[in-house]
């Protein structure tokens, strides 16, 4: 599928387009990002070098291509020793390199609507850092959440049409997706320092993963969605509908012997959501929910059927921005409930987090110094993410940071506390 | 007509010129009047054009900027986008403004990062705050002041590079706004001959001498006359901004669809 995409990208870039452009341009950017792991085994983390590339095409008056192609060779693999040693190499192979389309996909604008046919990543909802209604695209989780969702996204190859129109006065949009490329998320390789930990087992059990069955590009697999926005009295607001995958798999158990054999399972679910935000002076207020129907569940049982339950979810998050004396400030508050929920449920009836980001810049914007938090109340663990970044230029600019990582060794942040790290990237665009 | 029917004729109308002087002259004489020409001013239904921003730095280093803008009056109200074109840093950031007549309401203000690939509802109340790393703020890069905001004192005439100018002093109306905007004060120069602000003097919260704006060119385009650089220095950061504006056109009956999220979202491009 990743060939698949790259192929089309560079198809499309290559042959044609030269052909009948009547304009096209390239921009992007190169960039090193160097991390270091301060906790647990101390090393070298990445030592990644990208090329960032983003081509575009005008057509015709009302046809573009738009791309972008990231590929990233990351030395740390080779030249840190501990890497060469303790990493398998299906882990090394994973983080060596990277070269993958992200986006290439054809916009056709019409007086009306717009229609993008192609690989695309597709965005709803308005929290930042956790994803409720950001659900269309599954993500990329080679370093659990802390790459840009831009970066981590996978762009799925979809048909997105959406039509303007007024009513009483204002425009209404209406989306609709069909998406045939159906993937779920990728997950960070067992044994890889940003792999999920696998569910404790009884003393004396032996985990074995079988592979899974994905869900891929078929007809059967297809995923839809729609929604709509508007303008209304000031308030933004939208209604979201999806029929697709879960993009992370429940792990289905089977106790034989002295072996518990682990297979992930994805399945479908249905989401119904919407959003709104408004400004009340200072104050930015967003919000948005995603009830997601019959999802997927991980639950405590031995068996097939017992370690998988299906239940409807209730998704919530608010979020206030407050700018003032060049400050932001933006706390966030997010709740997860499960109705229908019991004991055997390996997740708490409720559960959520709170997050905060706070920022300002200094020299006319060429330095901006940031620290974002997201503590999840539930399990009382904890990551907290300082780094500032300084423009030299117009093209060149540098940022330094510090992710931090606390709780129980179980907990969803805590399972990371070996993996604090500093990090530092250079970045030229052009 | 009899000679009484003229004689009441004359008389009516030197009555009415007579008011029209007395009217024309408190106009003059007031700041709030001259001001109010000022907003009056004829800057067409809508507009189009690209802007060059040049920023430096005391030290010389300098950041540029393109952006291309569209403007649209509704009545008082208006409304406009902004896209940067470059560098690519900034590329497809985007600003949409629904910009409100008077301060009853708030303006409303949408910002597209495409780092993000979302539009973000944004709080225009701090007025004070500046644009993207320029030394204009928000409430700079309005045609005009919100009026009503200010105490306007006509202080007198002056001569600037060889047109004459009313000079017109304004002071936010209470503590907060002065807060909000910035500023305590204020000194514009406007050219009595197009009603166009062409310098302003600005003094921040405590009393310091803080900004000059200063209109570099200024031409007559399609009838209207159009500053086509401008700068404005920061005496206290020793930074500076440098405006250029090209390929204005004016009325060209801009589509309501050119304002929406829509549009920030596609981003925009020549075609």
């Amino acid at each position: 599928m990743i060939h698949k995409s790259v192929f089309s990208l560079v198809t499309v870039l290559l042959f044609p387009l030269q052909a009948f452009a009547l304009e096209w341009s390239m921009h992007g950017s190169v960039k090193n990002e160097t991390s270091y792991f301060i906790s647990g085994e101390k090393r070298l983390d990445k030592l990644q070098n990208r090329l960032d590339l983003k081509p575009e095409a005008m057509l015709t008056d009302r046809l573009e291509f738009r791309g972008r192609a990231l590929l990233w060779y990351d030395a740390a693999m080779d030249i840190e020793a501990n890497n060469v040693t303790d990493l398998t190499p299906a882990i090394k192979k994973h983080y060596r390199t990277y070269i993958k389309s992200k986006e290439a996909y054809l916009l056709y604008g019409g007086d009306a609507f717009d229609l993008r046919l192609g690989q695309q990543q597709i965005v709803w909802g308005k929290t930042d850092g956790l994803r409720m209604l950001d659900i269309v695209n599954p993500l990329d989780m080679r370093e659990f959440l802390l790459d840009d969702f831009l970066d981590s996204r996978i762009g799925l190859v979809a048909a997105r049409l959406n039509y303007y129109t007024y009513l009483n006065d204002h425009e209404h949009e209406f989306e609709f997706i069909v998406i045939p490329d159906a993937r779920p998320a990728e997950l960070a390789p067992t044994g890889s320092r940003w792999a999920y930990a696998l569910p404790t087992l009884p003393t004396g059990i032996t985990p074995v993963i079988l592979k899974s069955e994905e869900p891929n590009w078929s007809a059967g697999n297809t995923e839809y969605g729609v929604a709509w926005r508007a303008n209304l009295d000031g308030w933004d607001l939208s209604l979201n509908w999806f029929y697709g995958w879960k993009d992370t798999p429940n792990l289905q158990k089977k106790l034989s012997g002295a072996t518990m054999f682990i297979t992930p399972v994805y399945s479908r679910m249905h989401t119904v959501g919407g959003s709104f935000s408004n400004a009340f002076g200072a104050f930015v207020v967003r919000a948005e929910m995603a009830v997601n129907i019959d999802e997927g569940l991980d639950a405590n049982g031995i068996t097939a059927a017992s370690s998988v339950a299906h239940h409807t979810t209730l998704n919530a998050a608010v979020g206030v921005d407050y700018t003032a004396n060049n400050w932001t400030v933006s706390p966030q508050f997010f709740v997860r409930h499960l109705t229908g929920w019991d004991a055997n449920i390996s997740e708490d009836r409720t559960s959520g987090f709170v997050s905060l980001l706070l920022a300002t810049d200094y020299l006319n914007e060429k330095l901006k110094p940031e620290v974002s938090g997201l503590y999840n109340w539930a399990d009382r663990s904890w990551m907290v993410r300082p780094k500032a970044s300084y423009e030299f230029s117009d093209h060149i600019k540098v940022i330094v940071g510090i992710d931090l990582f606390g709780g129980q060794s179980s907990s969803f942040f805590g399972q990371f506390n070996d993996n604090d790290r500093v990090y530092g990237e250079l970045e030229y665009t052009f | 007509m009899n000679m009484g029917q003229f004689a009441l004729l004359v008389f009516t109308l030197s009555i009415l010129i007579g008011m029209g002087s007395v009217l024309s002259y408190s106009e003059e004489l007031s700041g709030l009047g001259v001001m109010q020409q000022v907003d009056d001013r004829d800057d067409g239904d809508d507009l189009i054009q690209k802007i060059h921003q040049k920023l430096l730095d005391k030290r010389g280093s300098v950041r540029e900027r393109d952006m291309i803008s569209f403007r649209k009056d509704y009545g008082k109200d208006s409304k406009s986008i902004s896209y940067f074109l470059e560098p690519a840093n900034i590329r497809d950031t985007a600003l949409l403004t629904y910009d409100y007549d008077g301060v009853a309401k708030d303006d409303d203000q949408w910002l597209y990062l495409p780092a993000l690939k979302k539009v973000r509802r944004i709080s225009s109340s701090d007025r004070g705050d500046y644009f993207m790393g320029t030394d204009f703020t928000f409430e700079d890069i309005k045609q005009t002041p919100e009026l009503e905001d200010y105490y306007w004192t006509l202080t007198g005439s002056k001569s600037i590079e060889g047109h004459d100018c009313w000079v017109v002093e304004g002071e936010p109306k209470t503590d907060a706004l002065k807060k909000n905007l910035g500023y305590s004060k204020t000194r514009g120069y406007i050219r009595k001959d197009i009603n166009m602000n062409i310098r302003t003097d600005y003094w921040d919260r405590k009393g310091q001498e803080l900004k000059h704006f200063k209109i570099i060119e200024v031409k007559q385009i399609d009838g209207i006359w159009t500053a086509t650089s401008m700068m404005m220095e920061n005496v206290q950061t020793g930074h500076h901004t440098e405006m250029t504006f090209t390929d204005q056109k004016y009325n060209s009956g801009l589509s309501d669809r050119t304002f929406s999220e829509r549009m920030l979202k596609r981003g925009y491009r020549a075609k």
